[in-house]
Protein backbone atom coordinates (compact mmCIF):
# COMPACT_ATOMS: atom_id res chain seq x y z
CA UNK A 1 0.00 0.00 0.00
CA UNK A 2 1.46 3.40 -1.21
CA UNK A 3 2.22 5.53 1.78
CA UNK A 4 -0.50 8.19 2.92
CA UNK A 5 -3.05 6.36 1.39
CA UNK A 6 -5.99 5.05 3.40
CA UNK A 7 -8.67 2.99 1.88
CA UNK A 8 -10.78 1.57 4.93
CA UNK A 9 -13.96 3.77 5.66
CA UNK A 10 -14.57 2.08 9.11
CA UNK A 11 -12.84 1.08 12.11
CA UNK A 12 -13.41 -2.33 14.46
CA UNK A 13 -12.47 -2.27 17.83
CA UNK A 14 -11.88 -5.76 19.05
CA UNK A 15 -12.85 -5.79 22.38
CA UNK A 16 -11.22 -9.07 24.56
CA UNK A 17 -14.49 -10.37 26.12
CA UNK A 18 -13.53 -13.67 28.12
CA UNK A 19 -15.83 -16.68 28.93
CA UNK A 20 -15.84 -17.79 32.81
CA UNK A 21 -17.83 -20.46 33.11
CA UNK A 22 -18.88 -20.49 36.62
CA UNK A 23 -20.06 -24.53 37.67
CA UNK A 24 -21.81 -26.86 37.07
CA UNK A 25 -19.64 -27.95 40.33
CA UNK A 26 -18.33 -24.82 41.84
CA UNK A 27 -17.35 -23.71 45.84
CA UNK A 28 -19.65 -20.36 44.98
CA UNK A 29 -22.53 -22.84 44.17
CA UNK A 30 -23.96 -25.62 46.99
CA UNK A 31 -26.17 -27.30 43.76
CA UNK A 32 -25.70 -27.82 40.07
CA UNK A 33 -25.39 -24.80 37.52
CA UNK A 34 -23.73 -23.56 34.96
CA UNK A 35 -23.19 -19.76 34.68
CA UNK A 36 -21.18 -18.03 32.13
CA UNK A 37 -20.34 -14.72 32.37
CA UNK A 38 -18.13 -12.67 29.53
CA UNK A 39 -15.65 -10.48 31.05
CA UNK A 40 -14.21 -7.35 30.12
CA UNK A 41 -11.16 -7.67 32.29
CA UNK A 42 -13.15 -7.84 35.65
CA UNK A 43 -16.20 -6.34 34.61
CA UNK A 44 -18.97 -8.76 33.53
CA UNK A 45 -21.01 -7.88 30.42
CA UNK A 46 -23.03 -10.75 29.62
CA UNK A 47 -24.49 -13.35 31.62
CA UNK A 48 -26.05 -17.02 30.47
CA UNK A 49 -27.72 -19.59 32.72
CA UNK A 50 -27.72 -23.17 31.83
CA UNK A 51 -29.52 -25.57 33.20
CA UNK A 52 -30.15 -28.86 33.01
CA UNK A 53 -27.83 -31.16 35.53
CA UNK A 54 -30.83 -31.55 37.99
CA UNK A 55 -33.77 -32.16 36.39
CA UNK A 56 -36.48 -35.40 37.32
CA UNK A 57 -39.33 -35.14 36.05
CA UNK A 58 -41.13 -34.95 39.01
CA UNK A 59 -44.51 -33.60 36.73
CA UNK A 60 -44.46 -36.45 34.78
CA UNK A 61 -44.24 -38.65 38.02
CA UNK A 62 -46.69 -37.04 39.72
CA UNK A 63 -49.18 -37.48 36.86
CA UNK A 64 -48.14 -41.35 37.20
CA UNK A 65 -48.68 -41.63 40.17
CA UNK A 66 -52.28 -41.30 42.99
CA UNK A 67 -53.05 -37.64 44.36
CA UNK A 68 -52.19 -39.30 47.92
CA UNK A 69 -48.66 -40.36 46.67
CA UNK A 70 -48.07 -37.30 45.34
CA UNK A 71 -47.90 -35.39 48.03
CA UNK A 72 -44.96 -37.41 49.33
CA UNK A 73 -43.48 -36.68 45.76
CA UNK A 74 -44.11 -33.25 45.92
CA UNK A 75 -42.63 -32.66 49.60
CA UNK A 76 -38.85 -33.52 47.92
CA UNK A 77 -38.63 -31.14 44.79
CA UNK A 78 -37.03 -29.09 47.80
CA UNK A 79 -35.34 -30.03 50.51
CA UNK A 80 -35.28 -27.03 53.09
CA UNK A 81 -38.88 -25.77 52.20
CA UNK A 82 -40.63 -29.45 51.68
CA UNK A 83 -43.53 -28.08 53.96
CA UNK A 84 -44.55 -25.47 51.50
CA UNK A 85 -44.25 -27.75 48.53
CA UNK A 86 -46.51 -29.97 49.95
CA UNK A 87 -48.71 -27.70 51.56
CA UNK A 88 -49.07 -26.21 48.36
CA UNK A 89 -49.91 -29.29 46.98
CA UNK A 90 -52.41 -30.68 49.74
CA UNK A 91 -54.44 -27.21 49.45
CA UNK A 92 -54.70 -27.69 45.64
CA UNK A 93 -56.26 -31.17 46.38
CA UNK A 94 -58.17 -29.58 49.17
CA UNK A 95 -59.67 -27.30 46.51
CA UNK A 96 -60.70 -30.27 43.91
CA UNK A 97 -62.25 -32.02 47.08
CA UNK A 98 -64.25 -28.81 48.42
CA UNK A 99 -62.49 -29.94 51.92
CA UNK A 100 -61.74 -27.18 54.42
CA UNK A 101 -59.37 -28.32 57.38
CA UNK A 102 -59.77 -27.42 60.22
CA UNK A 103 -58.88 -24.42 62.63
CA UNK A 104 -56.29 -26.12 64.73
CA UNK A 105 -54.97 -27.71 61.87
CA UNK A 106 -54.87 -24.18 59.70
CA UNK A 107 -52.31 -23.07 62.52
CA UNK A 108 -50.20 -25.86 63.05
CA UNK A 109 -49.74 -26.02 58.96
CA UNK A 110 -48.63 -21.68 59.65
CA UNK A 111 -46.74 -22.70 62.59
CA UNK A 112 -44.68 -25.38 60.87
CA UNK A 113 -44.67 -23.14 57.19
CA UNK A 114 -42.96 -20.21 59.24
CA UNK A 115 -40.72 -22.40 61.21
CA UNK A 116 -39.40 -23.33 57.75
CA UNK A 117 -38.94 -20.13 56.97
CA UNK A 118 -37.17 -19.17 59.85
CA UNK A 119 -34.32 -21.95 59.61
CA UNK A 120 -34.46 -21.09 55.16
CA UNK A 121 -33.45 -17.43 55.74
CA UNK A 122 -31.13 -18.51 58.28
CA UNK A 123 -29.52 -21.01 55.91
CA UNK A 124 -29.28 -18.68 52.75
CA UNK A 125 -27.36 -15.71 55.39
CA UNK A 126 -25.19 -17.95 56.45
CA UNK A 127 -24.11 -19.27 52.92
CA UNK A 128 -23.66 -15.33 52.48
CA UNK A 129 -21.42 -15.26 55.14
CA UNK A 130 -19.46 -17.98 54.27
CA UNK A 131 -19.50 -16.30 50.75
CA UNK A 132 -18.00 -13.46 51.80
CA UNK A 133 -15.23 -15.17 53.60
CA UNK A 134 -16.57 -15.33 57.09
CA UNK A 135 -16.25 -18.90 58.00
CA UNK A 136 -16.49 -18.43 61.71
CA UNK A 137 -19.77 -16.84 61.03
CA UNK A 138 -21.06 -19.59 58.98
CA UNK A 139 -21.08 -22.19 61.37
CA UNK A 140 -22.22 -20.18 64.13
CA UNK A 141 -24.87 -19.53 62.35
CA UNK A 142 -25.50 -22.93 61.42
CA UNK A 143 -25.04 -23.56 65.30
CA UNK A 144 -28.42 -21.41 65.90
CA UNK A 145 -30.55 -23.11 63.28
CA UNK A 146 -30.31 -26.18 64.64
CA UNK A 147 -32.54 -24.52 67.63
CA UNK A 148 -35.46 -24.16 64.61
CA UNK A 149 -34.74 -27.47 63.30
CA UNK A 150 -34.66 -28.99 66.59
CA UNK A 151 -38.31 -26.79 66.77
CA UNK A 152 -39.57 -28.06 63.63
CA UNK A 153 -38.81 -31.72 65.08
CA UNK A 154 -41.00 -31.38 67.61
CA UNK A 155 -43.42 -30.11 65.78
CA UNK A 156 -43.66 -32.69 62.87
CA UNK A 157 -41.03 -35.49 64.00
CA UNK A 158 -38.36 -34.76 61.00
CA UNK A 159 -35.71 -31.97 60.75
CA UNK A 160 -36.07 -31.42 57.69
CA UNK A 161 -37.85 -33.62 55.39
CA UNK A 162 -41.40 -32.82 57.62
CA UNK A 163 -44.39 -34.79 55.83
CA UNK A 164 -46.66 -32.95 57.79
CA UNK A 165 -49.43 -32.18 55.74
CA UNK A 166 -52.30 -34.28 54.41
CA UNK A 167 -55.69 -32.84 52.92
CA UNK A 168 -57.95 -32.24 55.33
CA UNK A 169 -55.71 -31.84 58.03
CA UNK A 170 -52.17 -31.80 59.34
CA UNK A 171 -50.16 -35.87 60.36
CA UNK A 172 -49.28 -34.87 64.26
CA UNK A 173 -51.08 -32.78 66.80
CA UNK A 174 -49.02 -30.87 69.01
CA UNK A 175 -49.41 -31.11 73.33
CA UNK A 176 -49.01 -28.14 75.94
CA UNK A 177 -45.46 -29.73 76.74
CA UNK A 178 -44.32 -29.64 72.65
CA UNK A 179 -45.51 -26.28 72.78
CA UNK A 180 -43.25 -24.92 76.26
CA UNK A 181 -40.56 -26.96 74.59
CA UNK A 182 -41.51 -24.96 70.97
CA UNK A 183 -41.70 -21.36 72.91
CA UNK A 184 -38.18 -21.68 74.84
CA UNK A 185 -36.18 -22.47 71.73
CA UNK A 186 -38.11 -19.68 69.40
CA UNK A 187 -37.27 -17.44 73.27
CA UNK A 188 -33.40 -18.67 72.65
CA UNK A 189 -33.34 -17.67 68.50
CA UNK A 190 -34.66 -14.38 68.73
CA UNK A 191 -31.57 -12.63 70.51
CA UNK A 192 -29.55 -14.57 68.20
CA UNK A 193 -31.54 -13.69 65.25
CA UNK A 194 -31.36 -9.91 66.25
CA UNK A 195 -27.22 -10.23 66.81
CA UNK A 196 -26.64 -11.71 63.51
CA UNK A 197 -28.61 -9.13 61.72
CA UNK A 198 -26.89 -6.17 63.89
CA UNK A 199 -23.52 -8.15 62.37
CA UNK A 200 -25.07 -7.64 58.94
CA UNK A 201 -26.52 -4.23 59.50
CA UNK A 202 -22.34 -2.85 61.28
CA UNK A 203 -19.58 -5.07 59.66
CA UNK A 204 -17.57 -3.06 57.23
CA UNK A 205 -16.77 -5.32 55.43
CA UNK A 206 -20.39 -7.14 54.78
CA UNK A 207 -21.37 -3.39 54.20
CA UNK A 208 -18.90 -3.01 51.20
CA UNK A 209 -19.55 -6.12 49.81
CA UNK A 210 -23.50 -5.85 50.05
CA UNK A 211 -24.00 -2.26 49.43
CA UNK A 212 -25.15 -1.41 46.14
CA UNK A 213 -24.49 -4.46 44.66
CA UNK A 214 -26.53 -6.28 42.11
CA UNK A 215 -28.60 -3.11 42.51
CA UNK A 216 -31.27 -3.62 40.16
CA UNK A 217 -34.36 -1.29 38.99
CA UNK A 218 -37.85 -2.16 40.63
CA UNK A 219 -39.67 -1.73 37.43
CA UNK A 220 -37.11 -4.38 35.96
CA UNK A 221 -37.43 -6.46 39.24
CA UNK A 222 -41.30 -6.99 38.49
CA UNK A 223 -40.98 -6.81 34.79
CA UNK A 224 -39.12 -9.71 34.81
CA UNK A 225 -41.13 -11.34 37.15
CA UNK A 226 -38.55 -11.75 40.00
CA UNK A 227 -39.89 -13.23 43.13
CA UNK A 228 -40.16 -13.74 47.11
CA UNK A 229 -37.45 -11.43 48.71
CA UNK A 230 -36.18 -10.08 45.59
CA UNK A 231 -39.08 -8.27 44.87
CA UNK A 232 -39.99 -7.01 48.34
CA UNK A 233 -36.39 -5.46 48.81
CA UNK A 234 -37.86 -3.60 45.69
CA UNK A 235 -40.22 -2.17 47.12
CA UNK A 236 -43.35 -3.68 46.02
CA UNK A 237 -45.45 -5.63 48.88
CA UNK A 238 -46.19 -8.74 47.19
CA UNK A 239 -46.60 -11.23 49.22
CA UNK A 240 -48.96 -14.46 48.55
CA UNK A 241 -50.20 -14.78 52.50
CA UNK A 242 -51.40 -11.21 52.27
CA UNK A 243 -53.09 -11.37 48.99
CA UNK A 244 -54.23 -15.45 49.08
CA UNK A 245 -54.39 -15.18 52.77
CA UNK A 246 -54.87 -18.94 52.89
CA UNK A 247 -54.36 -21.32 55.76
CA UNK A 248 -54.63 -19.02 58.39
CA UNK A 249 -52.71 -16.24 57.49
CA UNK A 250 -55.93 -14.21 57.77
CA UNK A 251 -56.51 -14.48 61.44
CA UNK A 252 -52.61 -14.28 62.38
CA UNK A 253 -50.80 -10.78 62.54
CA UNK A 254 -47.98 -10.35 59.86
CA UNK A 255 -46.59 -7.43 58.54
CA UNK A 256 -45.18 -7.36 54.71
CA UNK A 257 -41.31 -6.67 54.95
CA UNK A 258 -40.30 -4.37 52.41
CA UNK A 259 -37.14 -1.67 51.55
CA UNK A 260 -36.49 0.09 48.94
CA UNK A 261 -32.56 0.04 48.31
CA UNK A 262 -33.04 -2.81 46.17
CA UNK A 263 -29.32 -4.04 46.20
CA UNK A 264 -28.41 -7.40 47.15
CA UNK A 265 -27.97 -5.59 51.27
CA UNK A 266 -31.73 -4.91 51.46
CA UNK A 267 -32.11 -8.32 50.00
CA UNK A 268 -30.67 -9.89 53.16
CA UNK A 269 -31.99 -7.56 55.28
CA UNK A 270 -35.48 -8.47 54.21
CA UNK A 271 -34.89 -11.97 54.92
CA UNK A 272 -33.36 -10.92 58.44
CA UNK A 273 -36.70 -8.87 59.25
CA UNK A 274 -39.27 -11.78 57.52
CA UNK A 275 -36.94 -14.30 60.26
CA UNK A 276 -38.19 -11.66 63.23
CA UNK A 277 -41.73 -11.40 61.92
CA UNK A 278 -41.65 -15.75 61.55
CA UNK A 279 -41.16 -15.63 65.24
CA UNK A 280 -43.38 -13.59 66.30
CA UNK A 281 -46.17 -15.21 63.90
CA UNK A 282 -45.21 -18.90 65.72
CA UNK A 283 -45.48 -17.25 69.03
CA UNK A 284 -48.84 -15.86 68.09
CA UNK A 285 -50.01 -19.15 66.98
CA UNK A 286 -48.30 -21.68 69.70
CA UNK A 287 -50.62 -18.81 72.45
CA UNK A 288 -53.60 -18.59 70.02
CA UNK A 289 -53.99 -22.24 68.89
CA UNK A 290 -57.33 -23.23 68.36
CA UNK A 291 -59.03 -26.12 70.29
CA UNK A 292 -60.34 -29.77 68.35
CA UNK A 293 -59.51 -32.09 65.72
CA UNK A 294 -55.82 -31.85 63.69
CA UNK A 295 -55.71 -34.72 62.48
CA UNK A 296 -58.30 -36.00 60.07
CA UNK A 297 -59.15 -40.17 59.80
CA UNK A 298 -56.83 -41.54 56.65
CA UNK A 299 -59.28 -44.20 55.92
CA UNK A 300 -62.04 -41.92 55.55
CA UNK A 301 -60.41 -39.76 52.90
CA UNK A 302 -62.05 -40.00 49.03
CA UNK A 303 -59.59 -42.32 47.04
CA UNK A 304 -61.40 -41.03 43.90
CA UNK A 305 -60.84 -37.42 42.95
CA UNK A 306 -63.58 -35.28 40.74
CA UNK A 307 -62.82 -33.37 37.66
CA UNK A 308 -61.84 -30.31 37.74
CA UNK A 309 -58.73 -27.88 38.27
CA UNK A 310 -57.47 -25.70 40.75
CA UNK A 311 -54.04 -23.58 41.62
CA UNK A 312 -53.08 -22.92 44.61
CA UNK A 313 -50.01 -20.41 46.13
CA UNK A 314 -48.24 -20.41 49.14
CA UNK A 315 -45.16 -17.90 49.80
CA UNK A 316 -42.05 -20.23 50.09
CA UNK A 317 -39.17 -18.63 51.34
CA UNK A 318 -38.00 -17.55 48.22
CA UNK A 319 -41.17 -16.08 47.28
CA UNK A 320 -44.54 -17.12 45.44
CA UNK A 321 -44.68 -20.81 44.65
CA UNK A 322 -47.91 -22.11 42.79
CA UNK A 323 -49.21 -25.49 41.95
CA UNK A 324 -51.94 -26.04 39.01
CA UNK A 325 -53.42 -29.51 38.92
CA UNK A 326 -56.36 -30.62 36.67
CA UNK A 327 -57.99 -33.94 37.33
CA UNK A 328 -60.01 -35.13 34.65
CA UNK A 329 -61.55 -37.74 37.46
CA UNK A 330 -60.37 -41.17 38.96
CA UNK A 331 -57.41 -41.31 41.37
CA UNK A 332 -54.47 -40.18 39.14
CA UNK A 333 -54.15 -36.48 38.28
CA UNK A 334 -53.63 -35.31 34.42
CA UNK A 335 -51.56 -32.61 34.37
CA UNK A 336 -49.71 -31.28 37.66
CA UNK A 337 -48.10 -28.36 37.18
CA UNK A 338 -45.09 -26.64 39.82
CA UNK A 339 -44.16 -23.25 39.26
CA UNK A 340 -41.02 -22.56 41.70
CA UNK A 341 -39.70 -19.41 42.65
CA UNK A 342 -36.46 -20.08 42.32
CA UNK A 343 -37.30 -20.53 37.92
CA UNK A 344 -37.85 -17.10 37.77
CA UNK A 345 -35.11 -16.05 39.89
CA UNK A 346 -32.22 -17.69 38.66
CA UNK A 347 -32.96 -17.63 35.23
CA UNK A 348 -34.55 -13.94 34.91
CA UNK A 349 -32.33 -12.63 37.26
CA UNK A 350 -28.82 -12.90 35.40
CA UNK A 351 -29.43 -9.47 34.11
CA UNK A 352 -28.87 -8.54 37.86
CA UNK A 353 -24.50 -9.12 36.80
CA UNK A 354 -24.24 -7.10 34.56
CA UNK A 355 -22.26 -4.09 35.25
CA UNK A 356 -20.56 -5.15 38.11
CA UNK A 357 -17.06 -7.31 38.40
CA UNK A 358 -16.53 -10.73 39.03
CA UNK A 359 -15.76 -10.73 42.72
CA UNK A 360 -19.21 -9.50 42.87
CA UNK A 361 -21.42 -12.51 40.72
CA UNK A 362 -21.64 -14.77 43.88
CA UNK A 363 -22.24 -12.72 45.79
CA UNK A 364 -25.64 -11.64 43.29
CA UNK A 365 -26.37 -14.71 42.85
CA UNK A 366 -26.62 -16.00 46.93
CA UNK A 367 -28.81 -12.65 47.20
CA UNK A 368 -31.44 -14.36 45.10
CA UNK A 369 -31.16 -17.44 47.21
CA UNK A 370 -31.33 -19.58 44.44
CA UNK A 371 -32.31 -22.91 44.72
CA UNK A 372 -31.67 -25.65 41.75
CA UNK A 373 -33.18 -28.63 42.47
CA UNK A 374 -36.47 -26.47 43.07
CA UNK A 375 -36.27 -24.87 39.82
CA UNK A 376 -34.87 -27.86 37.63
CA UNK A 377 -37.75 -29.77 37.55
CA UNK A 378 -30.71 -22.77 28.91
CA UNK A 379 -30.57 -20.40 27.54
CA UNK A 380 -28.97 -17.64 26.61
CA UNK A 381 -30.08 -14.44 28.63
CA UNK A 382 -27.92 -11.70 27.78
CA UNK A 383 -30.33 -8.80 27.57
CA UNK A 384 -28.12 -6.38 26.45
CA UNK A 385 -28.11 -3.65 28.93
CA UNK A 386 -26.76 -0.34 28.77
CA UNK A 387 -25.31 1.36 25.39
CA UNK A 388 -22.48 -0.78 24.92
CA UNK A 389 -22.31 -4.02 23.06
CA UNK A 390 -19.43 -6.70 22.88
CA UNK A 391 -19.02 -9.15 20.92
CA UNK A 392 -17.26 -11.80 21.44
CA UNK A 393 -14.38 -12.69 19.15
CA UNK A 394 -15.38 -16.63 18.42
CA UNK A 395 -18.45 -15.21 16.71
CA UNK A 396 -16.42 -12.83 14.85
CA UNK A 397 -14.47 -15.90 13.88
CA UNK A 398 -17.18 -17.68 12.62
CA UNK A 399 -18.39 -14.94 10.81
CA UNK A 400 -21.61 -14.74 12.19
CA UNK A 401 -21.61 -10.88 12.87
CA UNK A 402 -23.53 -8.53 11.06
CA UNK B 1 -67.43 -10.18 19.35
CA UNK B 2 -69.84 -8.26 21.34
CA UNK B 3 -70.94 -9.49 24.97
CA UNK B 4 -68.56 -12.37 25.76
CA UNK B 5 -69.73 -15.12 28.27
CA UNK B 6 -69.01 -14.36 31.66
CA UNK B 7 -68.65 -10.53 31.00
CA UNK B 8 -70.35 -9.83 34.09
CA UNK B 9 -68.12 -11.71 36.17
CA UNK B 10 -65.31 -9.41 34.44
CA UNK B 11 -67.33 -6.26 35.54
CA UNK B 12 -67.39 -7.62 39.01
CA UNK B 13 -63.83 -8.18 39.50
CA UNK B 14 -62.42 -5.66 37.87
CA UNK B 15 -61.50 -6.04 34.12
CA UNK B 16 -64.38 -5.63 32.45
CA UNK B 17 -62.32 -3.72 29.66
CA UNK B 18 -61.42 -7.23 28.66
CA UNK B 19 -64.88 -8.17 27.36
CA UNK B 20 -64.90 -7.60 24.11
CA UNK B 21 -61.43 -9.46 23.47
CA UNK B 22 -62.22 -12.81 25.21
CA UNK B 23 -64.57 -15.73 24.05
CA UNK B 24 -65.64 -17.12 27.69
CA UNK B 25 -64.49 -16.11 31.15
CA UNK B 26 -65.28 -18.06 34.51
CA UNK B 27 -63.53 -19.14 37.74
CA UNK B 28 -60.89 -21.55 38.78
CA UNK B 29 -61.04 -23.37 42.06
CA UNK B 30 -58.93 -21.63 45.32
CA UNK B 31 -59.66 -18.02 45.82
CA UNK B 32 -61.37 -17.26 42.49
CA UNK B 33 -59.01 -16.83 40.06
CA UNK B 34 -60.45 -15.59 36.75
CA UNK B 35 -60.17 -17.66 33.57
CA UNK B 36 -60.17 -15.94 30.23
CA UNK B 37 -60.14 -18.04 27.14
CA UNK B 38 -58.57 -15.39 24.18
CA UNK B 39 -57.99 -15.89 20.72
CA UNK B 40 -54.37 -15.79 19.62
CA UNK B 41 -55.12 -12.69 17.75
CA UNK B 42 -56.09 -10.73 20.75
CA UNK B 43 -53.89 -11.65 22.97
CA UNK B 44 -51.99 -8.02 22.16
CA UNK B 45 -54.98 -6.24 22.57
CA UNK B 46 -55.27 -8.12 25.82
CA UNK B 47 -52.18 -6.68 27.08
CA UNK B 48 -52.48 -3.33 26.01
CA UNK B 49 -55.29 -3.65 28.07
CA UNK B 50 -53.95 -4.75 30.90
CA UNK B 51 -51.12 -2.10 30.60
CA UNK B 52 -53.15 0.80 30.24
CA UNK B 53 -55.83 -0.46 33.26
CA UNK B 54 -52.97 -1.26 35.73
CA UNK B 55 -49.57 0.18 34.66
CA UNK B 56 -46.26 -1.30 33.27
CA UNK B 57 -44.88 -2.30 36.55
CA UNK B 58 -48.82 -3.26 37.49
CA UNK B 59 -48.62 -7.46 36.70
CA UNK B 60 -46.34 -10.16 35.95
CA UNK B 61 -46.69 -13.15 34.32
CA UNK B 62 -46.64 -15.53 37.26
CA UNK B 63 -46.49 -18.84 35.85
CA UNK B 64 -47.01 -20.93 32.48
CA UNK B 65 -48.63 -23.96 32.04
CA UNK B 66 -49.02 -25.59 29.14
CA UNK B 67 -51.16 -28.39 28.75
CA UNK B 68 -51.60 -32.00 26.40
CA UNK B 69 -55.27 -32.35 25.69
CA UNK B 70 -54.58 -35.56 23.59
CA UNK B 71 -58.43 -36.20 23.22
CA UNK B 72 -58.92 -33.39 21.85
CA UNK B 73 -56.21 -32.71 19.88
CA UNK B 74 -55.86 -29.65 21.39
CA UNK B 75 -52.31 -28.13 23.17
CA UNK B 76 -53.70 -25.75 25.59
CA UNK B 77 -51.19 -22.71 27.29
CA UNK B 78 -52.49 -20.65 30.74
CA UNK B 79 -50.49 -17.49 31.54
CA UNK B 80 -51.26 -16.77 35.45
CA UNK B 81 -50.85 -13.04 35.63
CA UNK B 82 -50.85 -11.59 38.91
CA UNK B 83 -52.22 -8.13 38.99
CA UNK B 84 -50.86 -6.41 41.98
CA UNK B 85 -54.01 -3.45 41.90
CA UNK B 86 -56.39 -6.47 42.31
CA UNK B 87 -54.64 -8.03 44.29
CA UNK B 88 -55.88 -11.78 41.86
CA UNK B 89 -54.89 -13.64 39.39
CA UNK B 90 -55.98 -13.73 35.71
CA UNK B 91 -55.35 -16.53 33.91
CA UNK B 92 -55.16 -16.06 30.06
CA UNK B 93 -56.08 -19.29 28.69
CA UNK B 94 -55.08 -20.57 24.49
CA UNK B 95 -56.22 -23.41 22.70
CA UNK B 96 -53.46 -24.19 19.78
CA UNK B 97 -53.62 -27.42 17.33
CA UNK B 98 -51.80 -30.33 18.61
CA UNK B 99 -49.88 -31.29 15.45
CA UNK B 100 -48.26 -27.71 15.31
CA UNK B 101 -48.52 -26.21 18.52
CA UNK B 102 -47.69 -22.44 18.41
CA UNK B 103 -49.20 -19.10 19.87
CA UNK B 104 -47.65 -15.96 20.30
CA UNK B 105 -45.14 -14.97 22.87
CA UNK B 106 -45.94 -12.80 26.18
CA UNK B 107 -42.37 -11.81 25.77
CA UNK B 108 -42.66 -10.95 22.09
CA UNK B 109 -45.25 -8.17 23.66
CA UNK B 110 -43.08 -6.42 26.37
CA UNK B 111 -43.02 -9.18 29.36
CA UNK B 112 -39.95 -10.67 30.27
CA UNK B 113 -41.60 -12.49 32.52
CA UNK B 114 -42.72 -15.08 30.46
CA UNK B 115 -39.04 -16.06 29.24
CA UNK B 116 -38.76 -18.91 31.51
CA UNK B 117 -42.05 -20.00 31.37
CA UNK B 118 -42.12 -20.04 28.10
CA UNK B 119 -38.66 -21.73 27.65
CA UNK B 120 -39.90 -24.48 30.11
CA UNK B 121 -43.32 -25.32 27.92
CA UNK B 122 -41.33 -25.31 24.61
CA UNK B 123 -39.01 -27.75 25.81
CA UNK B 124 -41.22 -30.21 27.80
CA UNK B 125 -44.34 -29.80 25.17
CA UNK B 126 -43.13 -28.45 22.46
CA UNK B 127 -44.94 -25.50 22.32
CA UNK B 128 -43.90 -22.92 19.76
CA UNK B 129 -43.63 -19.40 21.24
CA UNK B 130 -43.39 -17.36 17.91
CA UNK B 131 -41.10 -14.37 19.13
CA UNK B 132 -39.32 -15.70 21.91
CA UNK B 133 -35.62 -15.43 20.79
CA UNK B 134 -34.66 -17.51 23.96
CA UNK B 135 -36.34 -21.03 23.24
CA UNK B 136 -33.62 -23.65 22.75
CA UNK B 137 -33.67 -27.58 23.65
CA UNK B 138 -32.46 -29.02 26.01
CA UNK B 139 -33.48 -26.47 28.63
CA UNK B 140 -34.62 -29.05 31.17
CA UNK B 141 -34.89 -32.04 28.88
CA UNK B 142 -32.01 -34.75 28.51
CA UNK B 143 -29.79 -34.49 25.44
CA UNK B 144 -31.09 -38.03 24.37
CA UNK B 145 -34.54 -36.73 24.48
CA UNK B 146 -33.79 -33.56 22.06
CA UNK B 147 -31.87 -35.92 19.74
CA UNK B 148 -35.22 -38.15 19.27
CA UNK B 149 -37.47 -35.58 19.43
CA UNK B 150 -39.38 -36.35 22.75
CA UNK B 151 -41.14 -34.07 24.79
CA UNK B 152 -41.45 -35.82 27.71
CA UNK B 153 -44.82 -34.02 29.47
CA UNK B 154 -46.36 -35.46 26.06
CA UNK B 155 -49.48 -37.75 27.02
CA UNK B 156 -48.31 -39.88 23.86
CA UNK B 157 -44.71 -40.50 25.63
CA UNK B 158 -44.37 -42.96 28.02
CA UNK B 159 -42.50 -43.83 30.95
Amino acid sequence: MASGEVKADKVVAFPMVLEVPIGPQHPALHEPLMIKVYLDGEDVVGAEANTGYNHRGIEKLCEKNTFYKDIFICGRVCGICNAVHANCCVRAFEALLGKEPPPRAKYLRVLAMELERIHSHILINAVMAEILGYETLFMYMMRDRELVMKAKEILTGCRVLADYMMVGGVRRDIDEVKRDRIRKLLDKLEPRVKYYMKVFEEDTTIRKRLIDVGKLKPSDVIGHGLLGPVLRAAGFPIDSRDYDGYDAYREVPFRVVTRKESDSMARMMVRWEETLVSIEMCRYVLDHLPQGEAVPDERRLPRRFPEGEAFATVEAPRGELTYYVLSKGGVMPYRLKIRTPSLNNIINGVFGFIGYSLADVPVILVSYDPCISCMERALVIDLKRGTRKYVPIKYLAQGVVK
Amino acid sequence: MGASEGGELLDKVGLGMLKGLVTKAYLMKANDRVVVEVPNENLGKVIEELRRSFGKDGFYVSTVVGTDLIDQKLMRVDYFIYIAKLKRFLVLRLFTDRENPKVTSLYSLGLESAIPGECEAHDLLGIKFEGNPFLKRPFFAPEEFVKQGIYPLRKDVKV
